[in-house]
């Protein structure tokens, strides 16, 4: 190393600093070829939004009890992207959003412009659906359960609405491809308690001093995303919990919605992105007020801050992802002639579903004996696994899922599909809204599952 | 074989497709 000497320093200053400079070179070089060789270079990274409120007043999803459309917002919705790219070049990415659940044919539609532009596999691009209760119905899921039909005008909203959101996202996507940069990845599970397993506890008689009944998984997984200069990207959070305590008739995010704003306020140079877990049995109890939205969206996020702010474990720059569709069967399906006592028998969503069933069968089309595509997706960063579930998963499958890989795996439910609730062999044989009434709800469910008796070693 | 069993024996084998490490635990359901 050669130069002019600093005024301000005598020679041996000047010798101790090359002999200082040069050990921190060298510790440099050791630090980043062990880096080199350990991780294989760098992850690169970048995330993107879209305001997703409807505007113009359409039908929410998520309660069927609901009989008018909307009237005005609470708070925005969102669509949310991030992108990943490892060492070798190989990409990921998670798209989440603020709707009732990603149905086969709205992702399909999605997944087909991405592999065109992007050249992204279905193993490579994860949706998760927030699944809030206040956002607006989509054409391809729970549309048509409510007790008075929908008519022509809203109808045709839910179709325009659909299709602009697929185009949101797809530029959602593209824009944050466009800007990957270096960036260092941490995770570690923070803990939020505020849901509770609804099948073991009724909601009417809990008390604060009353003693909770049921499993749950109150692990806050979060993904750390920073920038090289140690700024914050993007967060990603999960929890598993229905994002239901607000059930009028104004937009908003829910629980889910305010831990987002309020971890952007105290990170506001970072993208905060949200995954359901397997929340299909978990309620925010007590709910139905926006303060206890609040409430629980500052747990969350005070949660998420606790665990950002602490040590976490650095996921090296490798990716894997895997995709899968397995068939899933049905118990044995009404004939027309008990679809016929049904309808006669019941009013409300049973009787329209009752209806669809024996419209499908005079036209010829068979009722589903099982559901053919139930899709599992399995992403591996640097050894952190992702466990990627359809549908309205109910907790235990969280819970058995962590006893397999270990409890740091992040587990997603509402992903890819949303054919109906899936519930353990447990609740399946319990029966009751997520083991067995529900069905009815969903798009061409003509009966609960099959509960053989199984078994199963890992 | 029913639901529960397909979806993690579906997890598993695309977990051992990606030589993903499970934590040697027997994990029995039902």
């Amino acid at each position: 190393m050669t130069g002019v000497n600093s005024p301000y320093t005598s020679p041996q200053g000047n010798l101790f600093q090359k002999s200082f400079l040069r050990k921190v070179l060298v510790v440099h070089l050791l630090f980043s070829m062990y880096v080199g060789v350990i991780y294989g270079g760098e992850w690169k990274a970048a995330s993107s939004k879209v305001v997703i409120t409807p505007s113009q007043s359409m039908w929410l999803a998520g309660y069927a009890s609901r009989d008018k459309p909307s009237d005005g917002k609470l708070r925005d919705l969102w669509a949310k992207v991030l992108v990943l790219e490892d060492s070798v070049g190989s990409k990921a990415v998670l798209i989440t959003a603020d709707i009732i659940g990603f149905p086969r044919e709205f992702a399909f539609r999605i997944r087909k412009a991405l592999y065109k532009n992007h050249g992204l596999t279905d193993a490579q691009v994860i949706f998760n659906s927030s699944h809030t209760h206040s956002v607006p119905v989509l054409k391809d899921v729970l549309r048509d359960y409510y007790a008075r039909p929908l008519d022509a005008e809203q109808i045709q909203r839910i179709e325009d609405y659909t299709d602009e959101l697929e185009e949101k996202i797809v530029k959602a996507v593209a824009e944050a491809m466009g800007r990957l940069m270096p960036v260092r990845i941490y995770y570690a599970n923070g803990v939020a308690r505020f849901q509770v397993n609804r099948r073991n506890n009724i909601e009417a008689n809990l008390a604060p001093e009353t003693p909770l009944n049921g499993t749950n998984d109150y692990a806050v997984p979060v993904l750390k995303v920073e920038n090289r200069d140690g700024t914050l990207a993007a967060i990603v959070f999960g929890h598993a919990c229905h994002p239901t305590i607000l059930s009028g008739y104004k937009w908003s995010g829910d629980y889910v919605g305010y831990a987002q704003i309020e971890i952007e306020k105290m990170f506001p140079s970072t993208n905060t992105l949200f995954f359901q877990g397997c929340g299909g049995d978990q309620n925010p109890l007590p709910r139905r007020t926006e303060t206890l939205a609040q409430q629980y969206g500052l747990t969350l996020a005070a949660s998420i801050a606790a665990t950002v702010n602490q040590k976490m474990n650095e996921v090296p720059p490798r990716i894997q992802t895997g995709y899968r569709e397995t068939n899933l069967p049905l118990g044995p399906v009404p004939s027309r002639a008990d679809l016929l006592k049904i309808e006669g028998e019941s009013n409300g969503y049973k009787k329209v579903w009752a209806r669809r069933l024996i419209d499908q069968i005079d036209q010829g089309q068979p009722l589903m004996t099982s559901y053919p595509h139930y899709p599992i997706q399995i992403w591996d960063l640097g050894g952190l696994p992702w466990v990627v579930l359809g549908g309205e998963v109910v907790i235990e499958y969280a819970l058995k899922i962590k006893e397999i890989f270990g409890n740091p795996t992040f587990v997603m439910g509402y992903s890819n599909d949303m054919m109906a609730y899936i519930p353990s062999l447990k609740v399946l044989k319990e029966g009751g809204y997520e083991g067995a009434r529900s069905q009815i709800y969903f798009k061409g469910m003509s009966k609960v599952w099959e509960s053989k008796q199984e078994y199963y070693t890992a | 074989m029913g639901i529960e069993a397909r979806i993690l024996y579906g997890v598993v084998e695309l977990a051992d497709e990606l030589k993903i490490r499970k934590k040697g635990v027997k994990a029995t359901l039902d």
